[in-house]
């Protein structure tokens, strides 16, 4: 009974507690802000890819985490909301010569480029997802000529099933 | 005395796990099955270790046992003899046994053996269904708490002549920028906020000694651990096992019998990600034993390596997972999951990850559930005593969850799903979810 008791408040305690959550639009806000040619994953910053402010692991997520509550701070007595915070952080509080992997380039230099900026010497920040990077774009839209080749395909399914070809006696 | 402290905590923690699961109940995963005699996946499966496309027994069976039937009938069409031949048709090893009860007729009789309620009739060697999820979530204590999003829409078929098989899928996926779901199985290019196409899975195979074996090759589920639809459960998650995205390219042998089943895959790399050497190469594999009537337990192995690892972005990264599973029913009504596994990554300490949960489906249709959860993914050592990183619960640290779930198969071929998550370090999370198996 006790454990029973114990386990409902331990529940009761995971449900209440307040988020403690960075934002998920942060990624493609960096992106956009530095000019990027990827959308970096979380692990940019934090432990894993579900993110969350407890979780800031990486040494340009420190940096990153304090320019972040130097702009909160400094928008006060107005609350400066965090999904809009990343873009004053790295404006007026996210020193440009900071250099999180202490190699020969700076970390917003580093993300302009796609580099690593927790790696010294480039690494790699940008996975390219779908099956031909020849032609991957930055972001917006659907590539034409994938979806293109869905419909004629869709089409011709539909016409062939509308117009069954005859069967051939001999 | 430091150890007996530690024991002592451990123990703690263990028995208020399982009291937080106790609270509650939890719905239906499909392993879940186990409590109508189902061992194997085949029968109602098109993919050996089980997954979305149902053959058309399993379209039966979802009707037959999943469905809500308000008028204590199940569905006549589904279940006419000319619409399944049987269980004598199946050499695989599944053991039937409610399912074996005669048909009855239904006032909707509708033939749920076909796509779109029997609207489309295929013929025998082709399998075709649509699936759609939608989900509406809410996450207490954000500023962006409510959201809602068509989570799967995916069209899956299978071509099967004779011993050979070919099966695909293709869907569309709106998954944000930055996103760690949808974009792995990526056909088309857009890297940013928009809508792609996707292909979680598509294989050739061959069947083979009398259908007890199925080789693969193309890109096909992570065999690993229970296959549960729960794709952010921390155990599909943290191994990178689940079917949302996370399969590979790679050639797989599967085998499916009374008392065992099980499945290896040589992973060659996930080919829907650039640069190569972000693609994991190596092996994951399971198997599965019916150790008594109704307790089933398996063991799984996963070992890959990466030149840059594609979410952690660091180089040269061996991952290993290895664990064990187990399901079992001990009165028809409930039905308990268990794996827990061993994490281990290049640099990091040894990780964890682990999770109980209990189905009890006291009327037919309607489950209830909880699920427990546990995760350490390991510490990360920088090596740099200068630059020691914080240990935080999951990283260093074993991280709580629990999830309380009810699932409502309220119609023919339709869900309704309703999780209340909390997580440690996440916000807490009430998701409702409508899936429609067309």
């Amino acid at each position: 009974m006790r454990y029973w008791i114990t386990g409902c408040a331990l529940f009761a305690v995971l449900a209440t507690s307040a988020s403690a959550g960075a934002h998920p639009s942060f990624p493609g806000k960096l992106q956009e802000r530095l000019d990027m040619p990827c959308v970096p994953q979380c692990t940019l910053c934090h432990v894993d890819t579900n993110g969350g402010l407890g979780t800031v692991v990486t040494p340009f997520g420190g940096r990153m985490l304090t320019a972040i509550r130097q702009a909160r701070q400094q928008a006060l007595p107005k609350e400066l909301d965090l999904k809009d915070s990343i873009e004053p952080a790295i404006a007026g509080f996210f020193s440009p010569t900071a250099n999180s992997d202490n190699d020969d380039m700076p970390d917003l230099e580093e993300l302009r480029e796609g580099r690593n900026p927790n790696q010294p010497g480039a690494g790699n920040l940008c996975a390219i997802y779908g099956c031909n990077s020849a032609r991957a774009v930055r972001s917006g839209g659907v590539d034409p000529w994938a979806l293109g080749a869905a419909a004629v395909a869709l089409v011709g399914v539909a016409r062939r099933r509308k117009n069954p070809k005859p069967k051939v006696t001999v | 005395m430091g150890s007996t402290v530690q024991i002592r905590h451990t123990a703690r923690a263990a028995g208020l796990l399982v009291a937080m699961m106790l609270c509650t109940l939890r719905a239906s995963a499909y392993p879940s099955m186990m409590r109508h005699g189902y061992f194997g996946c085949v029968t109602c499966h098109a993919d050996p270790s089980g997954g979305s496309l149902l053959t058309r027994y399993g379209r039966a069976q979802d009707d037959l046992l999943l469905t809500m039937h308000y008028r204590g009938a199940p569905t006549a069409a589904a279940s006419r003899p000319e619409n399944f031949g049987g269980f004598d048709e199946f050499e695989t090893g599944a053991q039937p046994t409610e399912a074996a009860q005669p048909p009855v007729e239904n006032p909707a009789d509708l033939d749920t053996t076909n796509p779109l309620w029997g609207l489309l009739t295929l013929p025998s060697w082709l399998l075709l269904q649509g699936d759609y999820r939608h989900m509406t979530l809410y996450k207490f204590g954000r500023s962006d708490a409510f959201g809602t999003f068509p989570m799967q829409a995916d069209v899956s078929g299978q071509l099967e002549l004779d011993w050979f098989r070919a099966n695909g899928s293709i869907g569309l996926t709106g998954a944000g920028a930055g996103s760690p779901h949808g974009r792995r199985a990526q056909l088309t290019t857009n890297q940013g906020r928009g809508i792609n196409l996707l292909s979680r899975t598509h294989w050739l195979g061959a069947d083979f000694g009398q259908k007890r074996f199925t080789a693969r090759a193309g890109r096909i589920d992570i065999p690993f651990g229970m296959r549960i639809p729960e794709h952010t459960m921390w155990v599909r998650d943290a191994t990178r096992t689940d079917r949302e995205s996370d399969q590979q390219h790679g050639v797989a042998l599967a085998y499916s019998s009374e008392l065992i089943r099980g499945e290896a895959l040589v992973i060659l790399g996930n080919y829907q990600i650039r640069p190569d050497r972000m693609r994991e190469r190596g092996y994951s594999a399971y198997a599965e034993v019916r150790a008594a009537d109704k307790i089933y337990a398996g063991v799984s192995s996963l070992v890959t390596h990466a030149g840059t690892d594609f979410q952690s972005l660091e180089d040269d990264v061996t991952r290993q997972a290895h664990g064990l599973f187990a399901r079992t029913a001990p009165v028809s009504a409930l039905v308990i999951l268990a794996e827990g596994d061993v994490l281990l990554k290049s640099r990091r300490d040894l990780g964890y990850v682990g999770f109980l949960q209990l189905d009890l489906a006291l009327v037919q249709g309607l489950h209830f559930g909880a699920t427990g959860e546990l995760l350490d993914a390991g510490y990360l050592d920088t090596g740099d005593p200068f630059n020691t990183l914080r240990r935080i619960p999951g990283f260093g640290k074993p991280r709580f969850g629990g999830w309380l779930t009810v699932d409502w198969f309220f119609f023919q071929q339709l869900e309704a799903r309703l999780d209340a998550v909390a997580r440690q370090n996440d916000p807490f999370t009430v998701m409702a979810q409508l899936h429609i198996l067309l």
